[in-house]
């Protein structure tokens, strides 16, 4: 076999896998469009702030871990307090903090210690003290103080102090808007069948004013960082989740803000400690709980903007929140890889954890394929220039079309972005994307998947070194 | 580049030409796109122009005619012939009645209504219910109980039981809103059972928008539906019709969970006499489930000693229960401390 | 003339509201939030002051506060959908002279308004 023949075949491969990917993103474009039309259909009318006082609500519990917070933990909880809603318990989860955390909480909302009795429905740290407020005013703020374990560890001590059966799991420094918790717990209660969980689109909070712990007017971020992390966003948000959830195929709730049932989670084990994943897994096991114990379900998604997180706005910062999130996946999936492909588990099985097989975690490590034997045809063949600019164009205008469609949603739905520039400002930033911003994504990934590889030994001492997202430190 | 093309289509590879086939495609896509986009916007820009001006003529329109009264019909025949021509002029024009009905009462009210008939946007709205759109369909019925255009009732009735669960809502409120008693006779013609969040939104109807006789809510105590058993078991106690206890009873060994825990719950709140016993006797044969349900009322039908006693009736293994009772024993107790103090 | 206030965040309401008032004789200044009500509040002065209690950026309380604290004298009406008691109770407990609530009677409002601008001119009687 000559050199030709292996570029032919290795082409051809790279050509199909280029196709199913493309009709995979066709696909959910069209779905998509669907959700989002007949969202905008529902909320053409219709006013719901009536119901927020009604009684019959059920009570939720806000679930916030906070690690090394110290600078911004109160205000973030006094944001949190401001929730409206009749019946919610805030509950800040202390990871262990080695900083002033706890004492600024104590000394700001006048915590006194309370006696606990609680039973490790999911095995966690050790809880050193749970603290309540003399001042009735915050009589709905719980702080929990407990061994440093990880994001997942807070989350379960949690989930086994925490008085209601709702349990609304939060990052704590997210800016949620006032009917958050309304418009998230809608899905339990307006369905014929069980819901186990319920989640929403995560948006960019850079540069948008903020007060009082509100969004009082977005703005498009001044750095490419972060706008291209608004395109990216805008993808999966608007383009992934929304097909998913019409295809009732969701494997994951941002970590940022969703909404489970407690006791679901409790059957299903809780978080699993044992990865940087733990909002996808948990998902993707709840979800396969119900289906081998064939009870019907549903999980709700709800596409309003509710809650808005920080970006990171540095590279290498961003390079470690990517690393993470590759890991989480190939995790998860190894984990459930008894799923793929598994008829039994219907859409799960046949239709979601293989785009998550090939689309999420492949992607990346074939494109990084694709780019050596690039390398490697450059050098060691005389093709003609022609042929690399061919592939390369039609390579970018999908990823521009992508985006495009993505941004076309966007404006057709929701329209944060009010001004006109802020729209030729983020064509702009879809152009340049993939040249600049996409390949040090991939690189990330690539990266996550080696240290995945070589750091299986020695996970545990990988994951404990806290839960901080260390990119929301200002 | 156009030599290029030339010297592709004719020598090339195949793969090159479908390559170079799906990026002209690809770019073309994404013009119409970015075209579709730009145009979006400059479209919204338009039409939020047109509607400003079209909202500050109705609202002053209307502030004149409401508090004014120097106008004469046929000014209001002439607004309508100049303001109110398009479907979407007459959208608006709903929208704006819509907020002074929300805000106002008494004789201003009527007056909207009135005004809604002089510019004959019934028709509008009429169209729209038997459009067959099932979003047009649930505004229309959304404008009509806000309204309390009765005329539509059976129109209105005919899209009780829809395949879209928003255009069922839409209609149960409107029947409830516009009765003037029986609000809730669509209760016997539904085959689609009512969520949790529609339970609560008839709730609030009956409460906020109903003014006739409270119904006896026993009638649907065997309705074919469980969900409405257990919503009328709600309303019985919300409304303390103590009249109803002895229906509701039979319930406490029914078959179904559900029914037989919601009969715990709301005989506990109507304070029925034997329940506790009926606690006492059942407890430890009773699901998890049922279980929690009587700790959780326990407090509220007998003394603490009552409560305090079944602390040692919860099995061991039976976590989710304990940790459900230690904190009522818990917040008992803080209550009780202060108190004393 | 007096002068009346109103805060409320619904252009609608508030321009009914402003009609309404001006014919009564009335001359009515709108603000459509609470930051924006308390800087019209440092430049003049109110004989009366209508509010809602929702509002964006300062509530309804903190702003009848600020009133409170600042023109001591000067009547507040609340116009409000509030069903939370608690609230209501506050706006009580901090003096405001009327509660309305929404859905309301525009003849109603404008007899509310004139006895409250009428019993705030009378001298205190200690």
């Amino acid at each position: 076999m000559n050199i030709y023949q292996i570029a032919e075949i290795a082409s051809w491969l790279f050509l199909f896998y280029g196709i199913i990917i493309s009709l995979g993103y066709s696909f959910a474009a069209i779905f998509s469009f669907l959700e989002i039309r007949d969202y905008k259909r529902k909320h053409n009318f219709q006013a719901e702030f009536t119901l927020l006082q009604s009684s019959s609500l059920p009570s939720i519990s806000v679930l916030a871990p906070a690690y090394n917070e110290e600078a911004n933990v109160v205000e973030n909880v006094r944001s949190l307090l401001t929730l409206n809603y009749p019946s919610c318990e805030i509950v800040i989860l202390n990871d262990g903090s080695k900083d002033g955390t706890l004492q600024q909480l104590i000394e700001t909302f006048d915590l006194e210690e309370k006696d606990f009795k609680y039973y490790q429905f999911i095995p966690t740290q050790k809880v050193r003290a749970v603290y309540r407020s003399r001042n009735k005013a915050y009589k709905n703020l719980k702080i929990i103080d407990k061994e440093n374990g990880g994001k997942a560890d807070a989350l379960n001590t949690g989930i086994n102090l925490c008085d209601h059966e709702i349990t609304c799991c939060i990052d704590v420094d997210c800016i949620l808007e006032s009917d958050a918790l309304m418009k998230l717990v809608k899905p339990f209660l307006n369905n014929t069948k069980k819901v186990i969980a319920s989640g929403g689109i995560i948006r960019v909070a850079n540069s948008c004013i903020i007060e009082d712990g509100r969004i009082i007017d977005v703005k498009l971020p001044d750095t490419f960082l972060a706008r291209a992390q608004i395109i990216e966003y805008f993808r999966a948000f608007l383009m992934g989740r929304m097909a998913w959830s019409r295809l009732d195929g969701l494997l994951l709730i941002s970590g940022a803000f969703g909404m489970f049932d407690k006791e679901t989670v409790i059957k299903a084990g809780g978080y699993n400690t044992d990865t940087v994943g733990e909002d996808m897994e948990l998902l993707v096991r709840m979800r396969r709980k119900m289906r081998e114990e064939k009870i019907s379900y549903n999980v709700g998604f709800v596409p309003d903007p509710l809650c808005w997180t920080e970006v990171p706005q540095k590279w290498h910062i961003l390079h470690r929140q990517r690393n993470r999130w590759t890991r989480g996946t190939a995790e998860t999936l190894w984990i459930h890889r008894k799923m793929l492909f598994n008829p039994k588990y219907k859409v799960l099985g046949m239709l979601s954890t293989p785009y998550w097989f090939f689309f999420e975690w492949l992607a990346p490590l074939i494109e990084f394929l694709g780019i050596l034997y690039v390398i490697y045809l450059f050098i060691f063949s005389d093709l003609n220039p022609v042929v690399y600019l061919i592939f390369f164009a039609v390579v970018y205008s999908f990823a521009i079309l992508f985006s495009i469609t993505a941004l076309f949603f966007e404006e057709f739905s929701f329209q944060q972005y009010k001004k006109p520039k802020y729209i030729i400002k983020l064509i702009g930033t879809i152009l340049i994307e993939p040249l600049v911003y996409h390949p040090f994504i991939m690189w990330a990934s690539v990266k996550g998947n080696w240290d995945l590889y070589k750091g299986k030994k020695n996970w545990g001492t990988m994951q404990r070194t806290g839960l901080g997202n260390p990119q929301k430190k200002k | 580049m156009e030599e290029f093309i030339e010297h592709i289509i004719q020598n090339g590879e195949l793969i090159l030409k479908i390559n170079l086939i799906f990026t002209m495609v690809f770019f073309l896509i994404t013009l119409f796109f970015i075209s579709s986009i730009l145009f979006l916007r400059y479209q919204k820009i338009l039409k939020e122009k047109k509607l400003k001006k079209l909202n500050e003529a109705l609202s002053n329109f209307i502030n004149i005619y409401l508090f004014d009264e120097s106008l004469s019909p046929n000014d209001i025949k002439t607004f309508q012939s100049q303001n109110l021509k398009s479907a979407f002029e007459q959208k608006i024009a709903i929208k704006t009645l819509l907020v002074f009905e929300e805000n106002f009462k008494g004789s201003t009210n009527t007056m909207i209504c009135d005004l809604f008939f002089m510019w004959e946007l019934d028709k509008l709205t009429e169209r729209d219910l038997k459009s067959g759109i099932w979003y047009k369909i649930a505004r229309a019925i959304y404008v009509s109980s806000e309204l309390r255009l009765i005329d539509f009732k059976e129109l209105v009735q005919s899209h009780l039981n829809s395949e879209r669960e928003e255009v069922r809502q839409q209609a149960i409120f409107y029947l409830i809103t516009i009765s003037e008693e029986k609000p809730l006779e669509f209760l016997d013609l539904i085959k689609t059972p009512i969520t949790l969040w529609e339970q609560i939104y008839i709730e609030e109807c009956l409460k906020t928008k109903y003014s006739g006789p409270i119904p006896d809510f026993s009638i649907w105590l065997h309705h074919t539906l469980t969900s409405v058993q257990l919503f009328s078991m709600k309303m019985i106690s919300e409304y303390n019709q103590y009249e109803n206890i002895d229906k509701m009873v039979p319930f406490l060994l029914s078959e179904k969970e559900e029914l037989k825990n919601a009969a715990i719950e709301y005989l506990a709140q109507l304070e029925y006499s034997e329940l506790l016993d009926y606690c006492k006797e059942t407890f430890n044969s009773q699901t998890p489930n049922t279980k929690k349900v009587i700790i959780k009322i326990l407090q509220r039908i007998g003394n603490t000693d009552d409560f305090l006693k079944f602390e040692n009736r919860i099995p061991a293994h039976d976590w989710m229960n304990l940790q459900v009772f230690n904190n009522l024993k818990s917040n008992f107790i803080e209550e009780s401390n202060s108190v004393t103090v | 003339m007096e002068k009346i206030l109103i805060i409320e965040d619904n252009p609608m309401v508030s321009k009914s509201l402003e009609f309404k008032l001006s014919r009564d004789g009335y001359e009515v200044f709108i603000a459509e939030d609470g930051r924006v009500a308390k800087e019209i509040l440092e430049k003049q002065k109110f004989d009366l002051i209508l509010t809602d209690l929702m509002l964006p950026f300062v509530t309804g309380i903190q702003l009848i506060e600020h009133v409170k604290a600042v023109y001591p004298g000067t009547p507040i009406i609340v116009l409000s959908t509030s069903k939370q008691e608690d609230i209501i109770m506050d706006a009580f407990n901090l003096g405001v002279e009327d509660f309305i609530t929404k859905p309301f009677s525009p003849n109603e409002l404008s007899v509310r308004v004139k006895r409250s601008i009428k019993s705030a001119s009378l001298p205190e009687i200690k």
